[in-house]
């Protein structure tokens, strides 16, 4: 008997009728690089879950050991450098890729009825991506891991009623510790990817009911579909190419160093939150905290509730392009005050 | 992007050569790849054995070594060490632990043999097991003889 | 794009991405390759005359500055130990002049700053009457090698830079251990009163310098965190036993304790170091207590090992003298 046919008196499923099965046609408006980016962060995203995990053999989750293991990662294991650069640019680029989809939905509207629970599900992926990364940079445990930290639980506990009591929670007692260290860990390495993996199936199931949003631009025609098999799957296979030999360029002309390690008694002249945090930090120096962490719940929540105001909008002005200048406001706000904060 | 009608698999359209080697350097790419990706992820997995560095230890002057017997003295982990000073020949470093279950040997001067107390093994002047129950024969260490000095490398603590 | 470009540009994209994976494994090869033992020391050409007998003679010193930073940079022999023809301390050694006395003078040649701090210091300074005698331009044995701490050097400094940095090793982390100090300072008690105190036990306990958990001696007498270090070891100390005996505060006694406060205040908050000195200054004005300490506490009979003292052996003094 054949090895083949071994196989498959033992695991009967047809290879040809799986491929038939899934061989959907893809529409052809999918075609343009700007569709492809939900799926570039999803791509990162399993590119940060496979380094991530072998960062784990070696990181260890203690003040005593934690410094000193992602040094050891850095210095000393072979190919250790590489591992814990591919995740730091994996998780830069993911951030951007994230931050480039949703304003792709934005912008092609894709937000509208009758998708914004899918819309409610990715803006809540996006806010657990930037806690991933927050989350993953504390964990190292360098000064700046320490007091940003530090700041951002002091921030915590200016909201209002709940303050004092979440930034407890966040820091597992009154102070930057080893129980800090312990739940950031346990956060960034297991709870958070899992609901992230969670809402992402959810968010998949949603666009696989609902197809992803047409747009007629002008008077085009429709364009015609293609083949998932094996057009779609070399699209991706290229973009995951693509991919990881960016990060691994990136690896290797701007690896990952490490700074000195948390010392709780000295603060370090200049505290800086990752890139992706600039523009909120700079916001929140600019008065109160109070007033800061009122704007950002602000900005938040609308952000969240978006689809609802457009309708509203629509519903009064139907040819309103409102959103789109609202959105490009918003990205005009946002990059300003990052180079603010980046050039300060 | 939309120059023919692509949701035709080219299949007529292609010789089959051109397809066969495209095929080709597709897995010539990606088998390299895959391997060198399964070699590095291993290598990072895998723990090095570190060779043990080793210290340079300077142990006497050339003629001060005795003849007859051995010069004895300890490694850096305060392990008992012998060096033998071979007529007519470059000195030699020895363990003095035992291969059998570590108890320390003695030098005989008359035989030039080692003894081992516990169970009697006997090794030769240049280690080798003579007879009773060590297995094998009793590490050595390098030595080397600059300028009538003579140095033994011993493994890093 | 044709189905067949299509795969064309991926086969393409995976020899990139091959490329981008053996340029990794390279730098990874380039980052870990194993150096091989300790780099052999740069002889400079006047110094080889010395190096090719002296590694046969005196293998230990030639073996320690080789493995040391100034046998790294080829900082040789003649470079310390060669002398100028109006060097009192120079004789002829197979054609070089050379002296076998390094005085502060000639590390200063490099060291500036610290020889400048040292001879500041009570340990640069020479006791009347102790001097290097030299018979024929070599060192008289009756004057050296004795401690050469508090002794004349024929060049006029004091001292040595060797008491405590040793010879020829130079590593820093040996000047810095405390039984550096303790060779001369036990018999006035500093050392074994901090070796009782808080400072001296968390250091004694921690696994290593880098990571010490408690001041050794150079710490307090003379780092500095903010940038001026010194190796003026009496800068900081405001306290002396005067000619009669008694504690007597030196000169420019408020800038001393300025310097040694700002120094506490590294780790200690302001409100304990300074009752800490308040205690010290009451001690030393109330003078060396009449009463024999306990004979297993003789130390308490110096001066210089109270600021050192633990909390409980300041209650012991206390006890003793029936306060």
């Amino acid at each position: 008997m054949s090895v083949r046919a071994w196989f498959k008196e033992r695991i009967p499923v047809s290879l040809e009728a799986l491929k038939a099965a899934g061989n959907e046609p893809v529409p052809g408006h999918l075609r343009v690089w700007w569709f492809a980016l939900g799926g570039t962060a999803a791509m990162l995203f399993f590119g940060q879950i496979a380094t991530g995990l072998f960062l784990c053999v070696y990181y260890q989750p203690t003040p005593e050991r934690a410094w000193e293991s992602v040094r050891y990662i850095t210095g000393q294991v072979p190919f250790g450098w590489w591992i814990r650069s591919l995740h730091k640019w994996g998780a830069n680029l993911m951030i951007v890729a994230v931050s480039l989809h949703l304003m792709r939905v934005f912008f092609t509207g894709a937000y509208r009825k009758p998708r914004e629970a899918n819309w409610i599900v990715g803006v809540t992926l996006l806010l657990i991506t930037l806690v991933l990364g927050f989350t993953g940079y504390s964990i190292v445990y360098e000064q700046l891991s320490y007091w940003g930290a530090t700041v951002a639980a002091k921030i915590t506990e200016a909201v209002p009623l709940i303050g004092p009591g979440l930034a407890r929670t966040l820091r597992g007692g009154e102070q930057i510790g080893a129980p800090t260290l312990s739940r950031f860990f346990i956060l960034h390495a297991a709870i958070l990817p899992s609901v992230l993996l969670l809402l992402f199936a959810v968010h998949v199931v949603l666009i696989r009911a609902h197809g992803v949003t047409e747009f007629p631009l002008r008077d085009e025609p429709k364009p015609p579909s293609y083949p998932f098999i094996p057009e779609h799957v070399l699209k991706e296979l290229g973009t995951g190419l693509v991919l990881i030999t960016v990060v691994n360029c990136l690896s290797v002309l701007l690896p990952v160093g490490i700074g000195p390690p948390a010392d709780p008694i000295n603060t370090p002249e200049h505290i800086k939150p990752e890139w992706y945090f600039y523009f909120t930090f700079r916001w929140l120096k600019l008065s109160s905290l109070q007033a800061g962490i009122a704007g950002v719940s602000v900005a938040i929540g609308l952000l969240y509730v978006w689809p609802f105001i457009d309708s509203a909008i629509r519903r009064k002005r139907p040819s309103s392009e409102l959103s789109m200048l609202f959105g490009a406001a918003a990205i005009i706000v946002f990059v300003f005050f990052t180079v603010w904060e980046g050039l300060s | 992007m939309m120059s023919a009608p692509a949701n035709l698999s080219d299949a007529g359209q292609v010789s089959p050569t051109r397809r066969r080697l495209i095929q080709a350097a597709a897995w010539l790419s990606f088998g390299p790849a895959a391997l060198t990706l399964a070699w590095d992820l291993l290598q990072y997995l895998v723990p090095r054995r570190r060779r043990p560095s080793f210290r340079k230890i300077f142990v006497a002057r050339s003629a001060e070594l005795p003849g007859e017997d051995v010069y004895e003295m300890v490694d850096l982990n305060g392990r008992p060490l012998a060096i033998i000073q071979r007529p007519g020949g470059s000195p030699v470093a020895f363990s003095l632990s035992c291969t059998h279950l570590g108890c320390r040997v003695h030098w005989q001067p008359k035989p030039r043999t080692f003894l081992c107390p516990c169970h009697m093994g006997i090794f030769d002047e240049r280690g080798r097991v003579v007879s009773g129950p060590p297995p094998s024969a009793l590490p050595q260490y390098q030595v080397s003889v600059e300028n009538e000095n003579v140095f033994v490398h011993l493994p890093e603590v | 794009m044709t189905l067949e470009v299509k795969r064309a540009v991926v086969a393409a994209l995976g020899f990139l991405f091959l490329g981008s994976l053996v340029a990794v494994t390279i730098i990874d090869a380039i980052k870990h390759r194993e150096t091989t033992g300790p780099r052999p020391p740069v002889i400079p050409a006047d110094s080889k005359g010395c190096v090719d007998c002296h590694s046969r003679v005196t293998p230990l010193q030639f073996a320690q500055w080789s493995a040391s930073k100034h046998g790294e940079q080829g900082i040789a022999c003649l470079n310390c130990h060669g002398a100028k023809p109006e060097d009192a301390d120079g004789f002829m050694h197979h054609e070089a002049r050379i002296s076998a006395l390094v005085t502060p003078k000639d590390c200063g040649g490099c060291h500036q700053r610290e020889a400048e701090g040292f001879s500041k210091s009570a340990h640069g300074q020479a006791k009347p009457g102790l001097e290097i005698h030299l018979v024929g331009g070599r060192p008289d044995p009756k004057t050296w090698p004795l401690p050469r701490v508090g002794l004349r050097n024929p060049d006029g400094s004091a001292g040595s830079c060797t008491t405590c940095h040793g010879r020829h090793r130079f590593e820093l982390a040996d000047a810095r251990q405390p039984t550096v100090c303790e060779t001369c300072h036990l018999e006035d008690g500093s050392a074994e009163a901090w070796r009782r105190s808080p400072h001296g036990g968390f250091f004694l306990t921690s696994a290593s310098l880098e990571t010490a958990k408690g001041p050794s001696c150079t710490v307090c007498h003379m780092a500095s965190r903010t940038g001026a270090p010194t190796h003026d070891v009496s800068a900081r100390v405001t306290w002396i036993i005067g000619p009669d005996g008694k504690p007597k505060q030196r000169p420019d006694a408020e800038a001393r304790r300025d310097s040694m406060y700002s120094t506490c205040l590294l780790c200690h908050g302001s409100p304990l170091v300074e009752a800490a000195f308040e205690r010290i200054d009451e001690t030393f004005e109330a003078g060396i207590p009449s009463h024999p300490p306990p004979a297993n506490a003789s130390y308490l009979r110096s001066p210089a090992a109270w600021p050192h003292l633990s909390p409980w052996d300041r209650a012991e003094l206390g006890k003793m003298q029936g306060r």
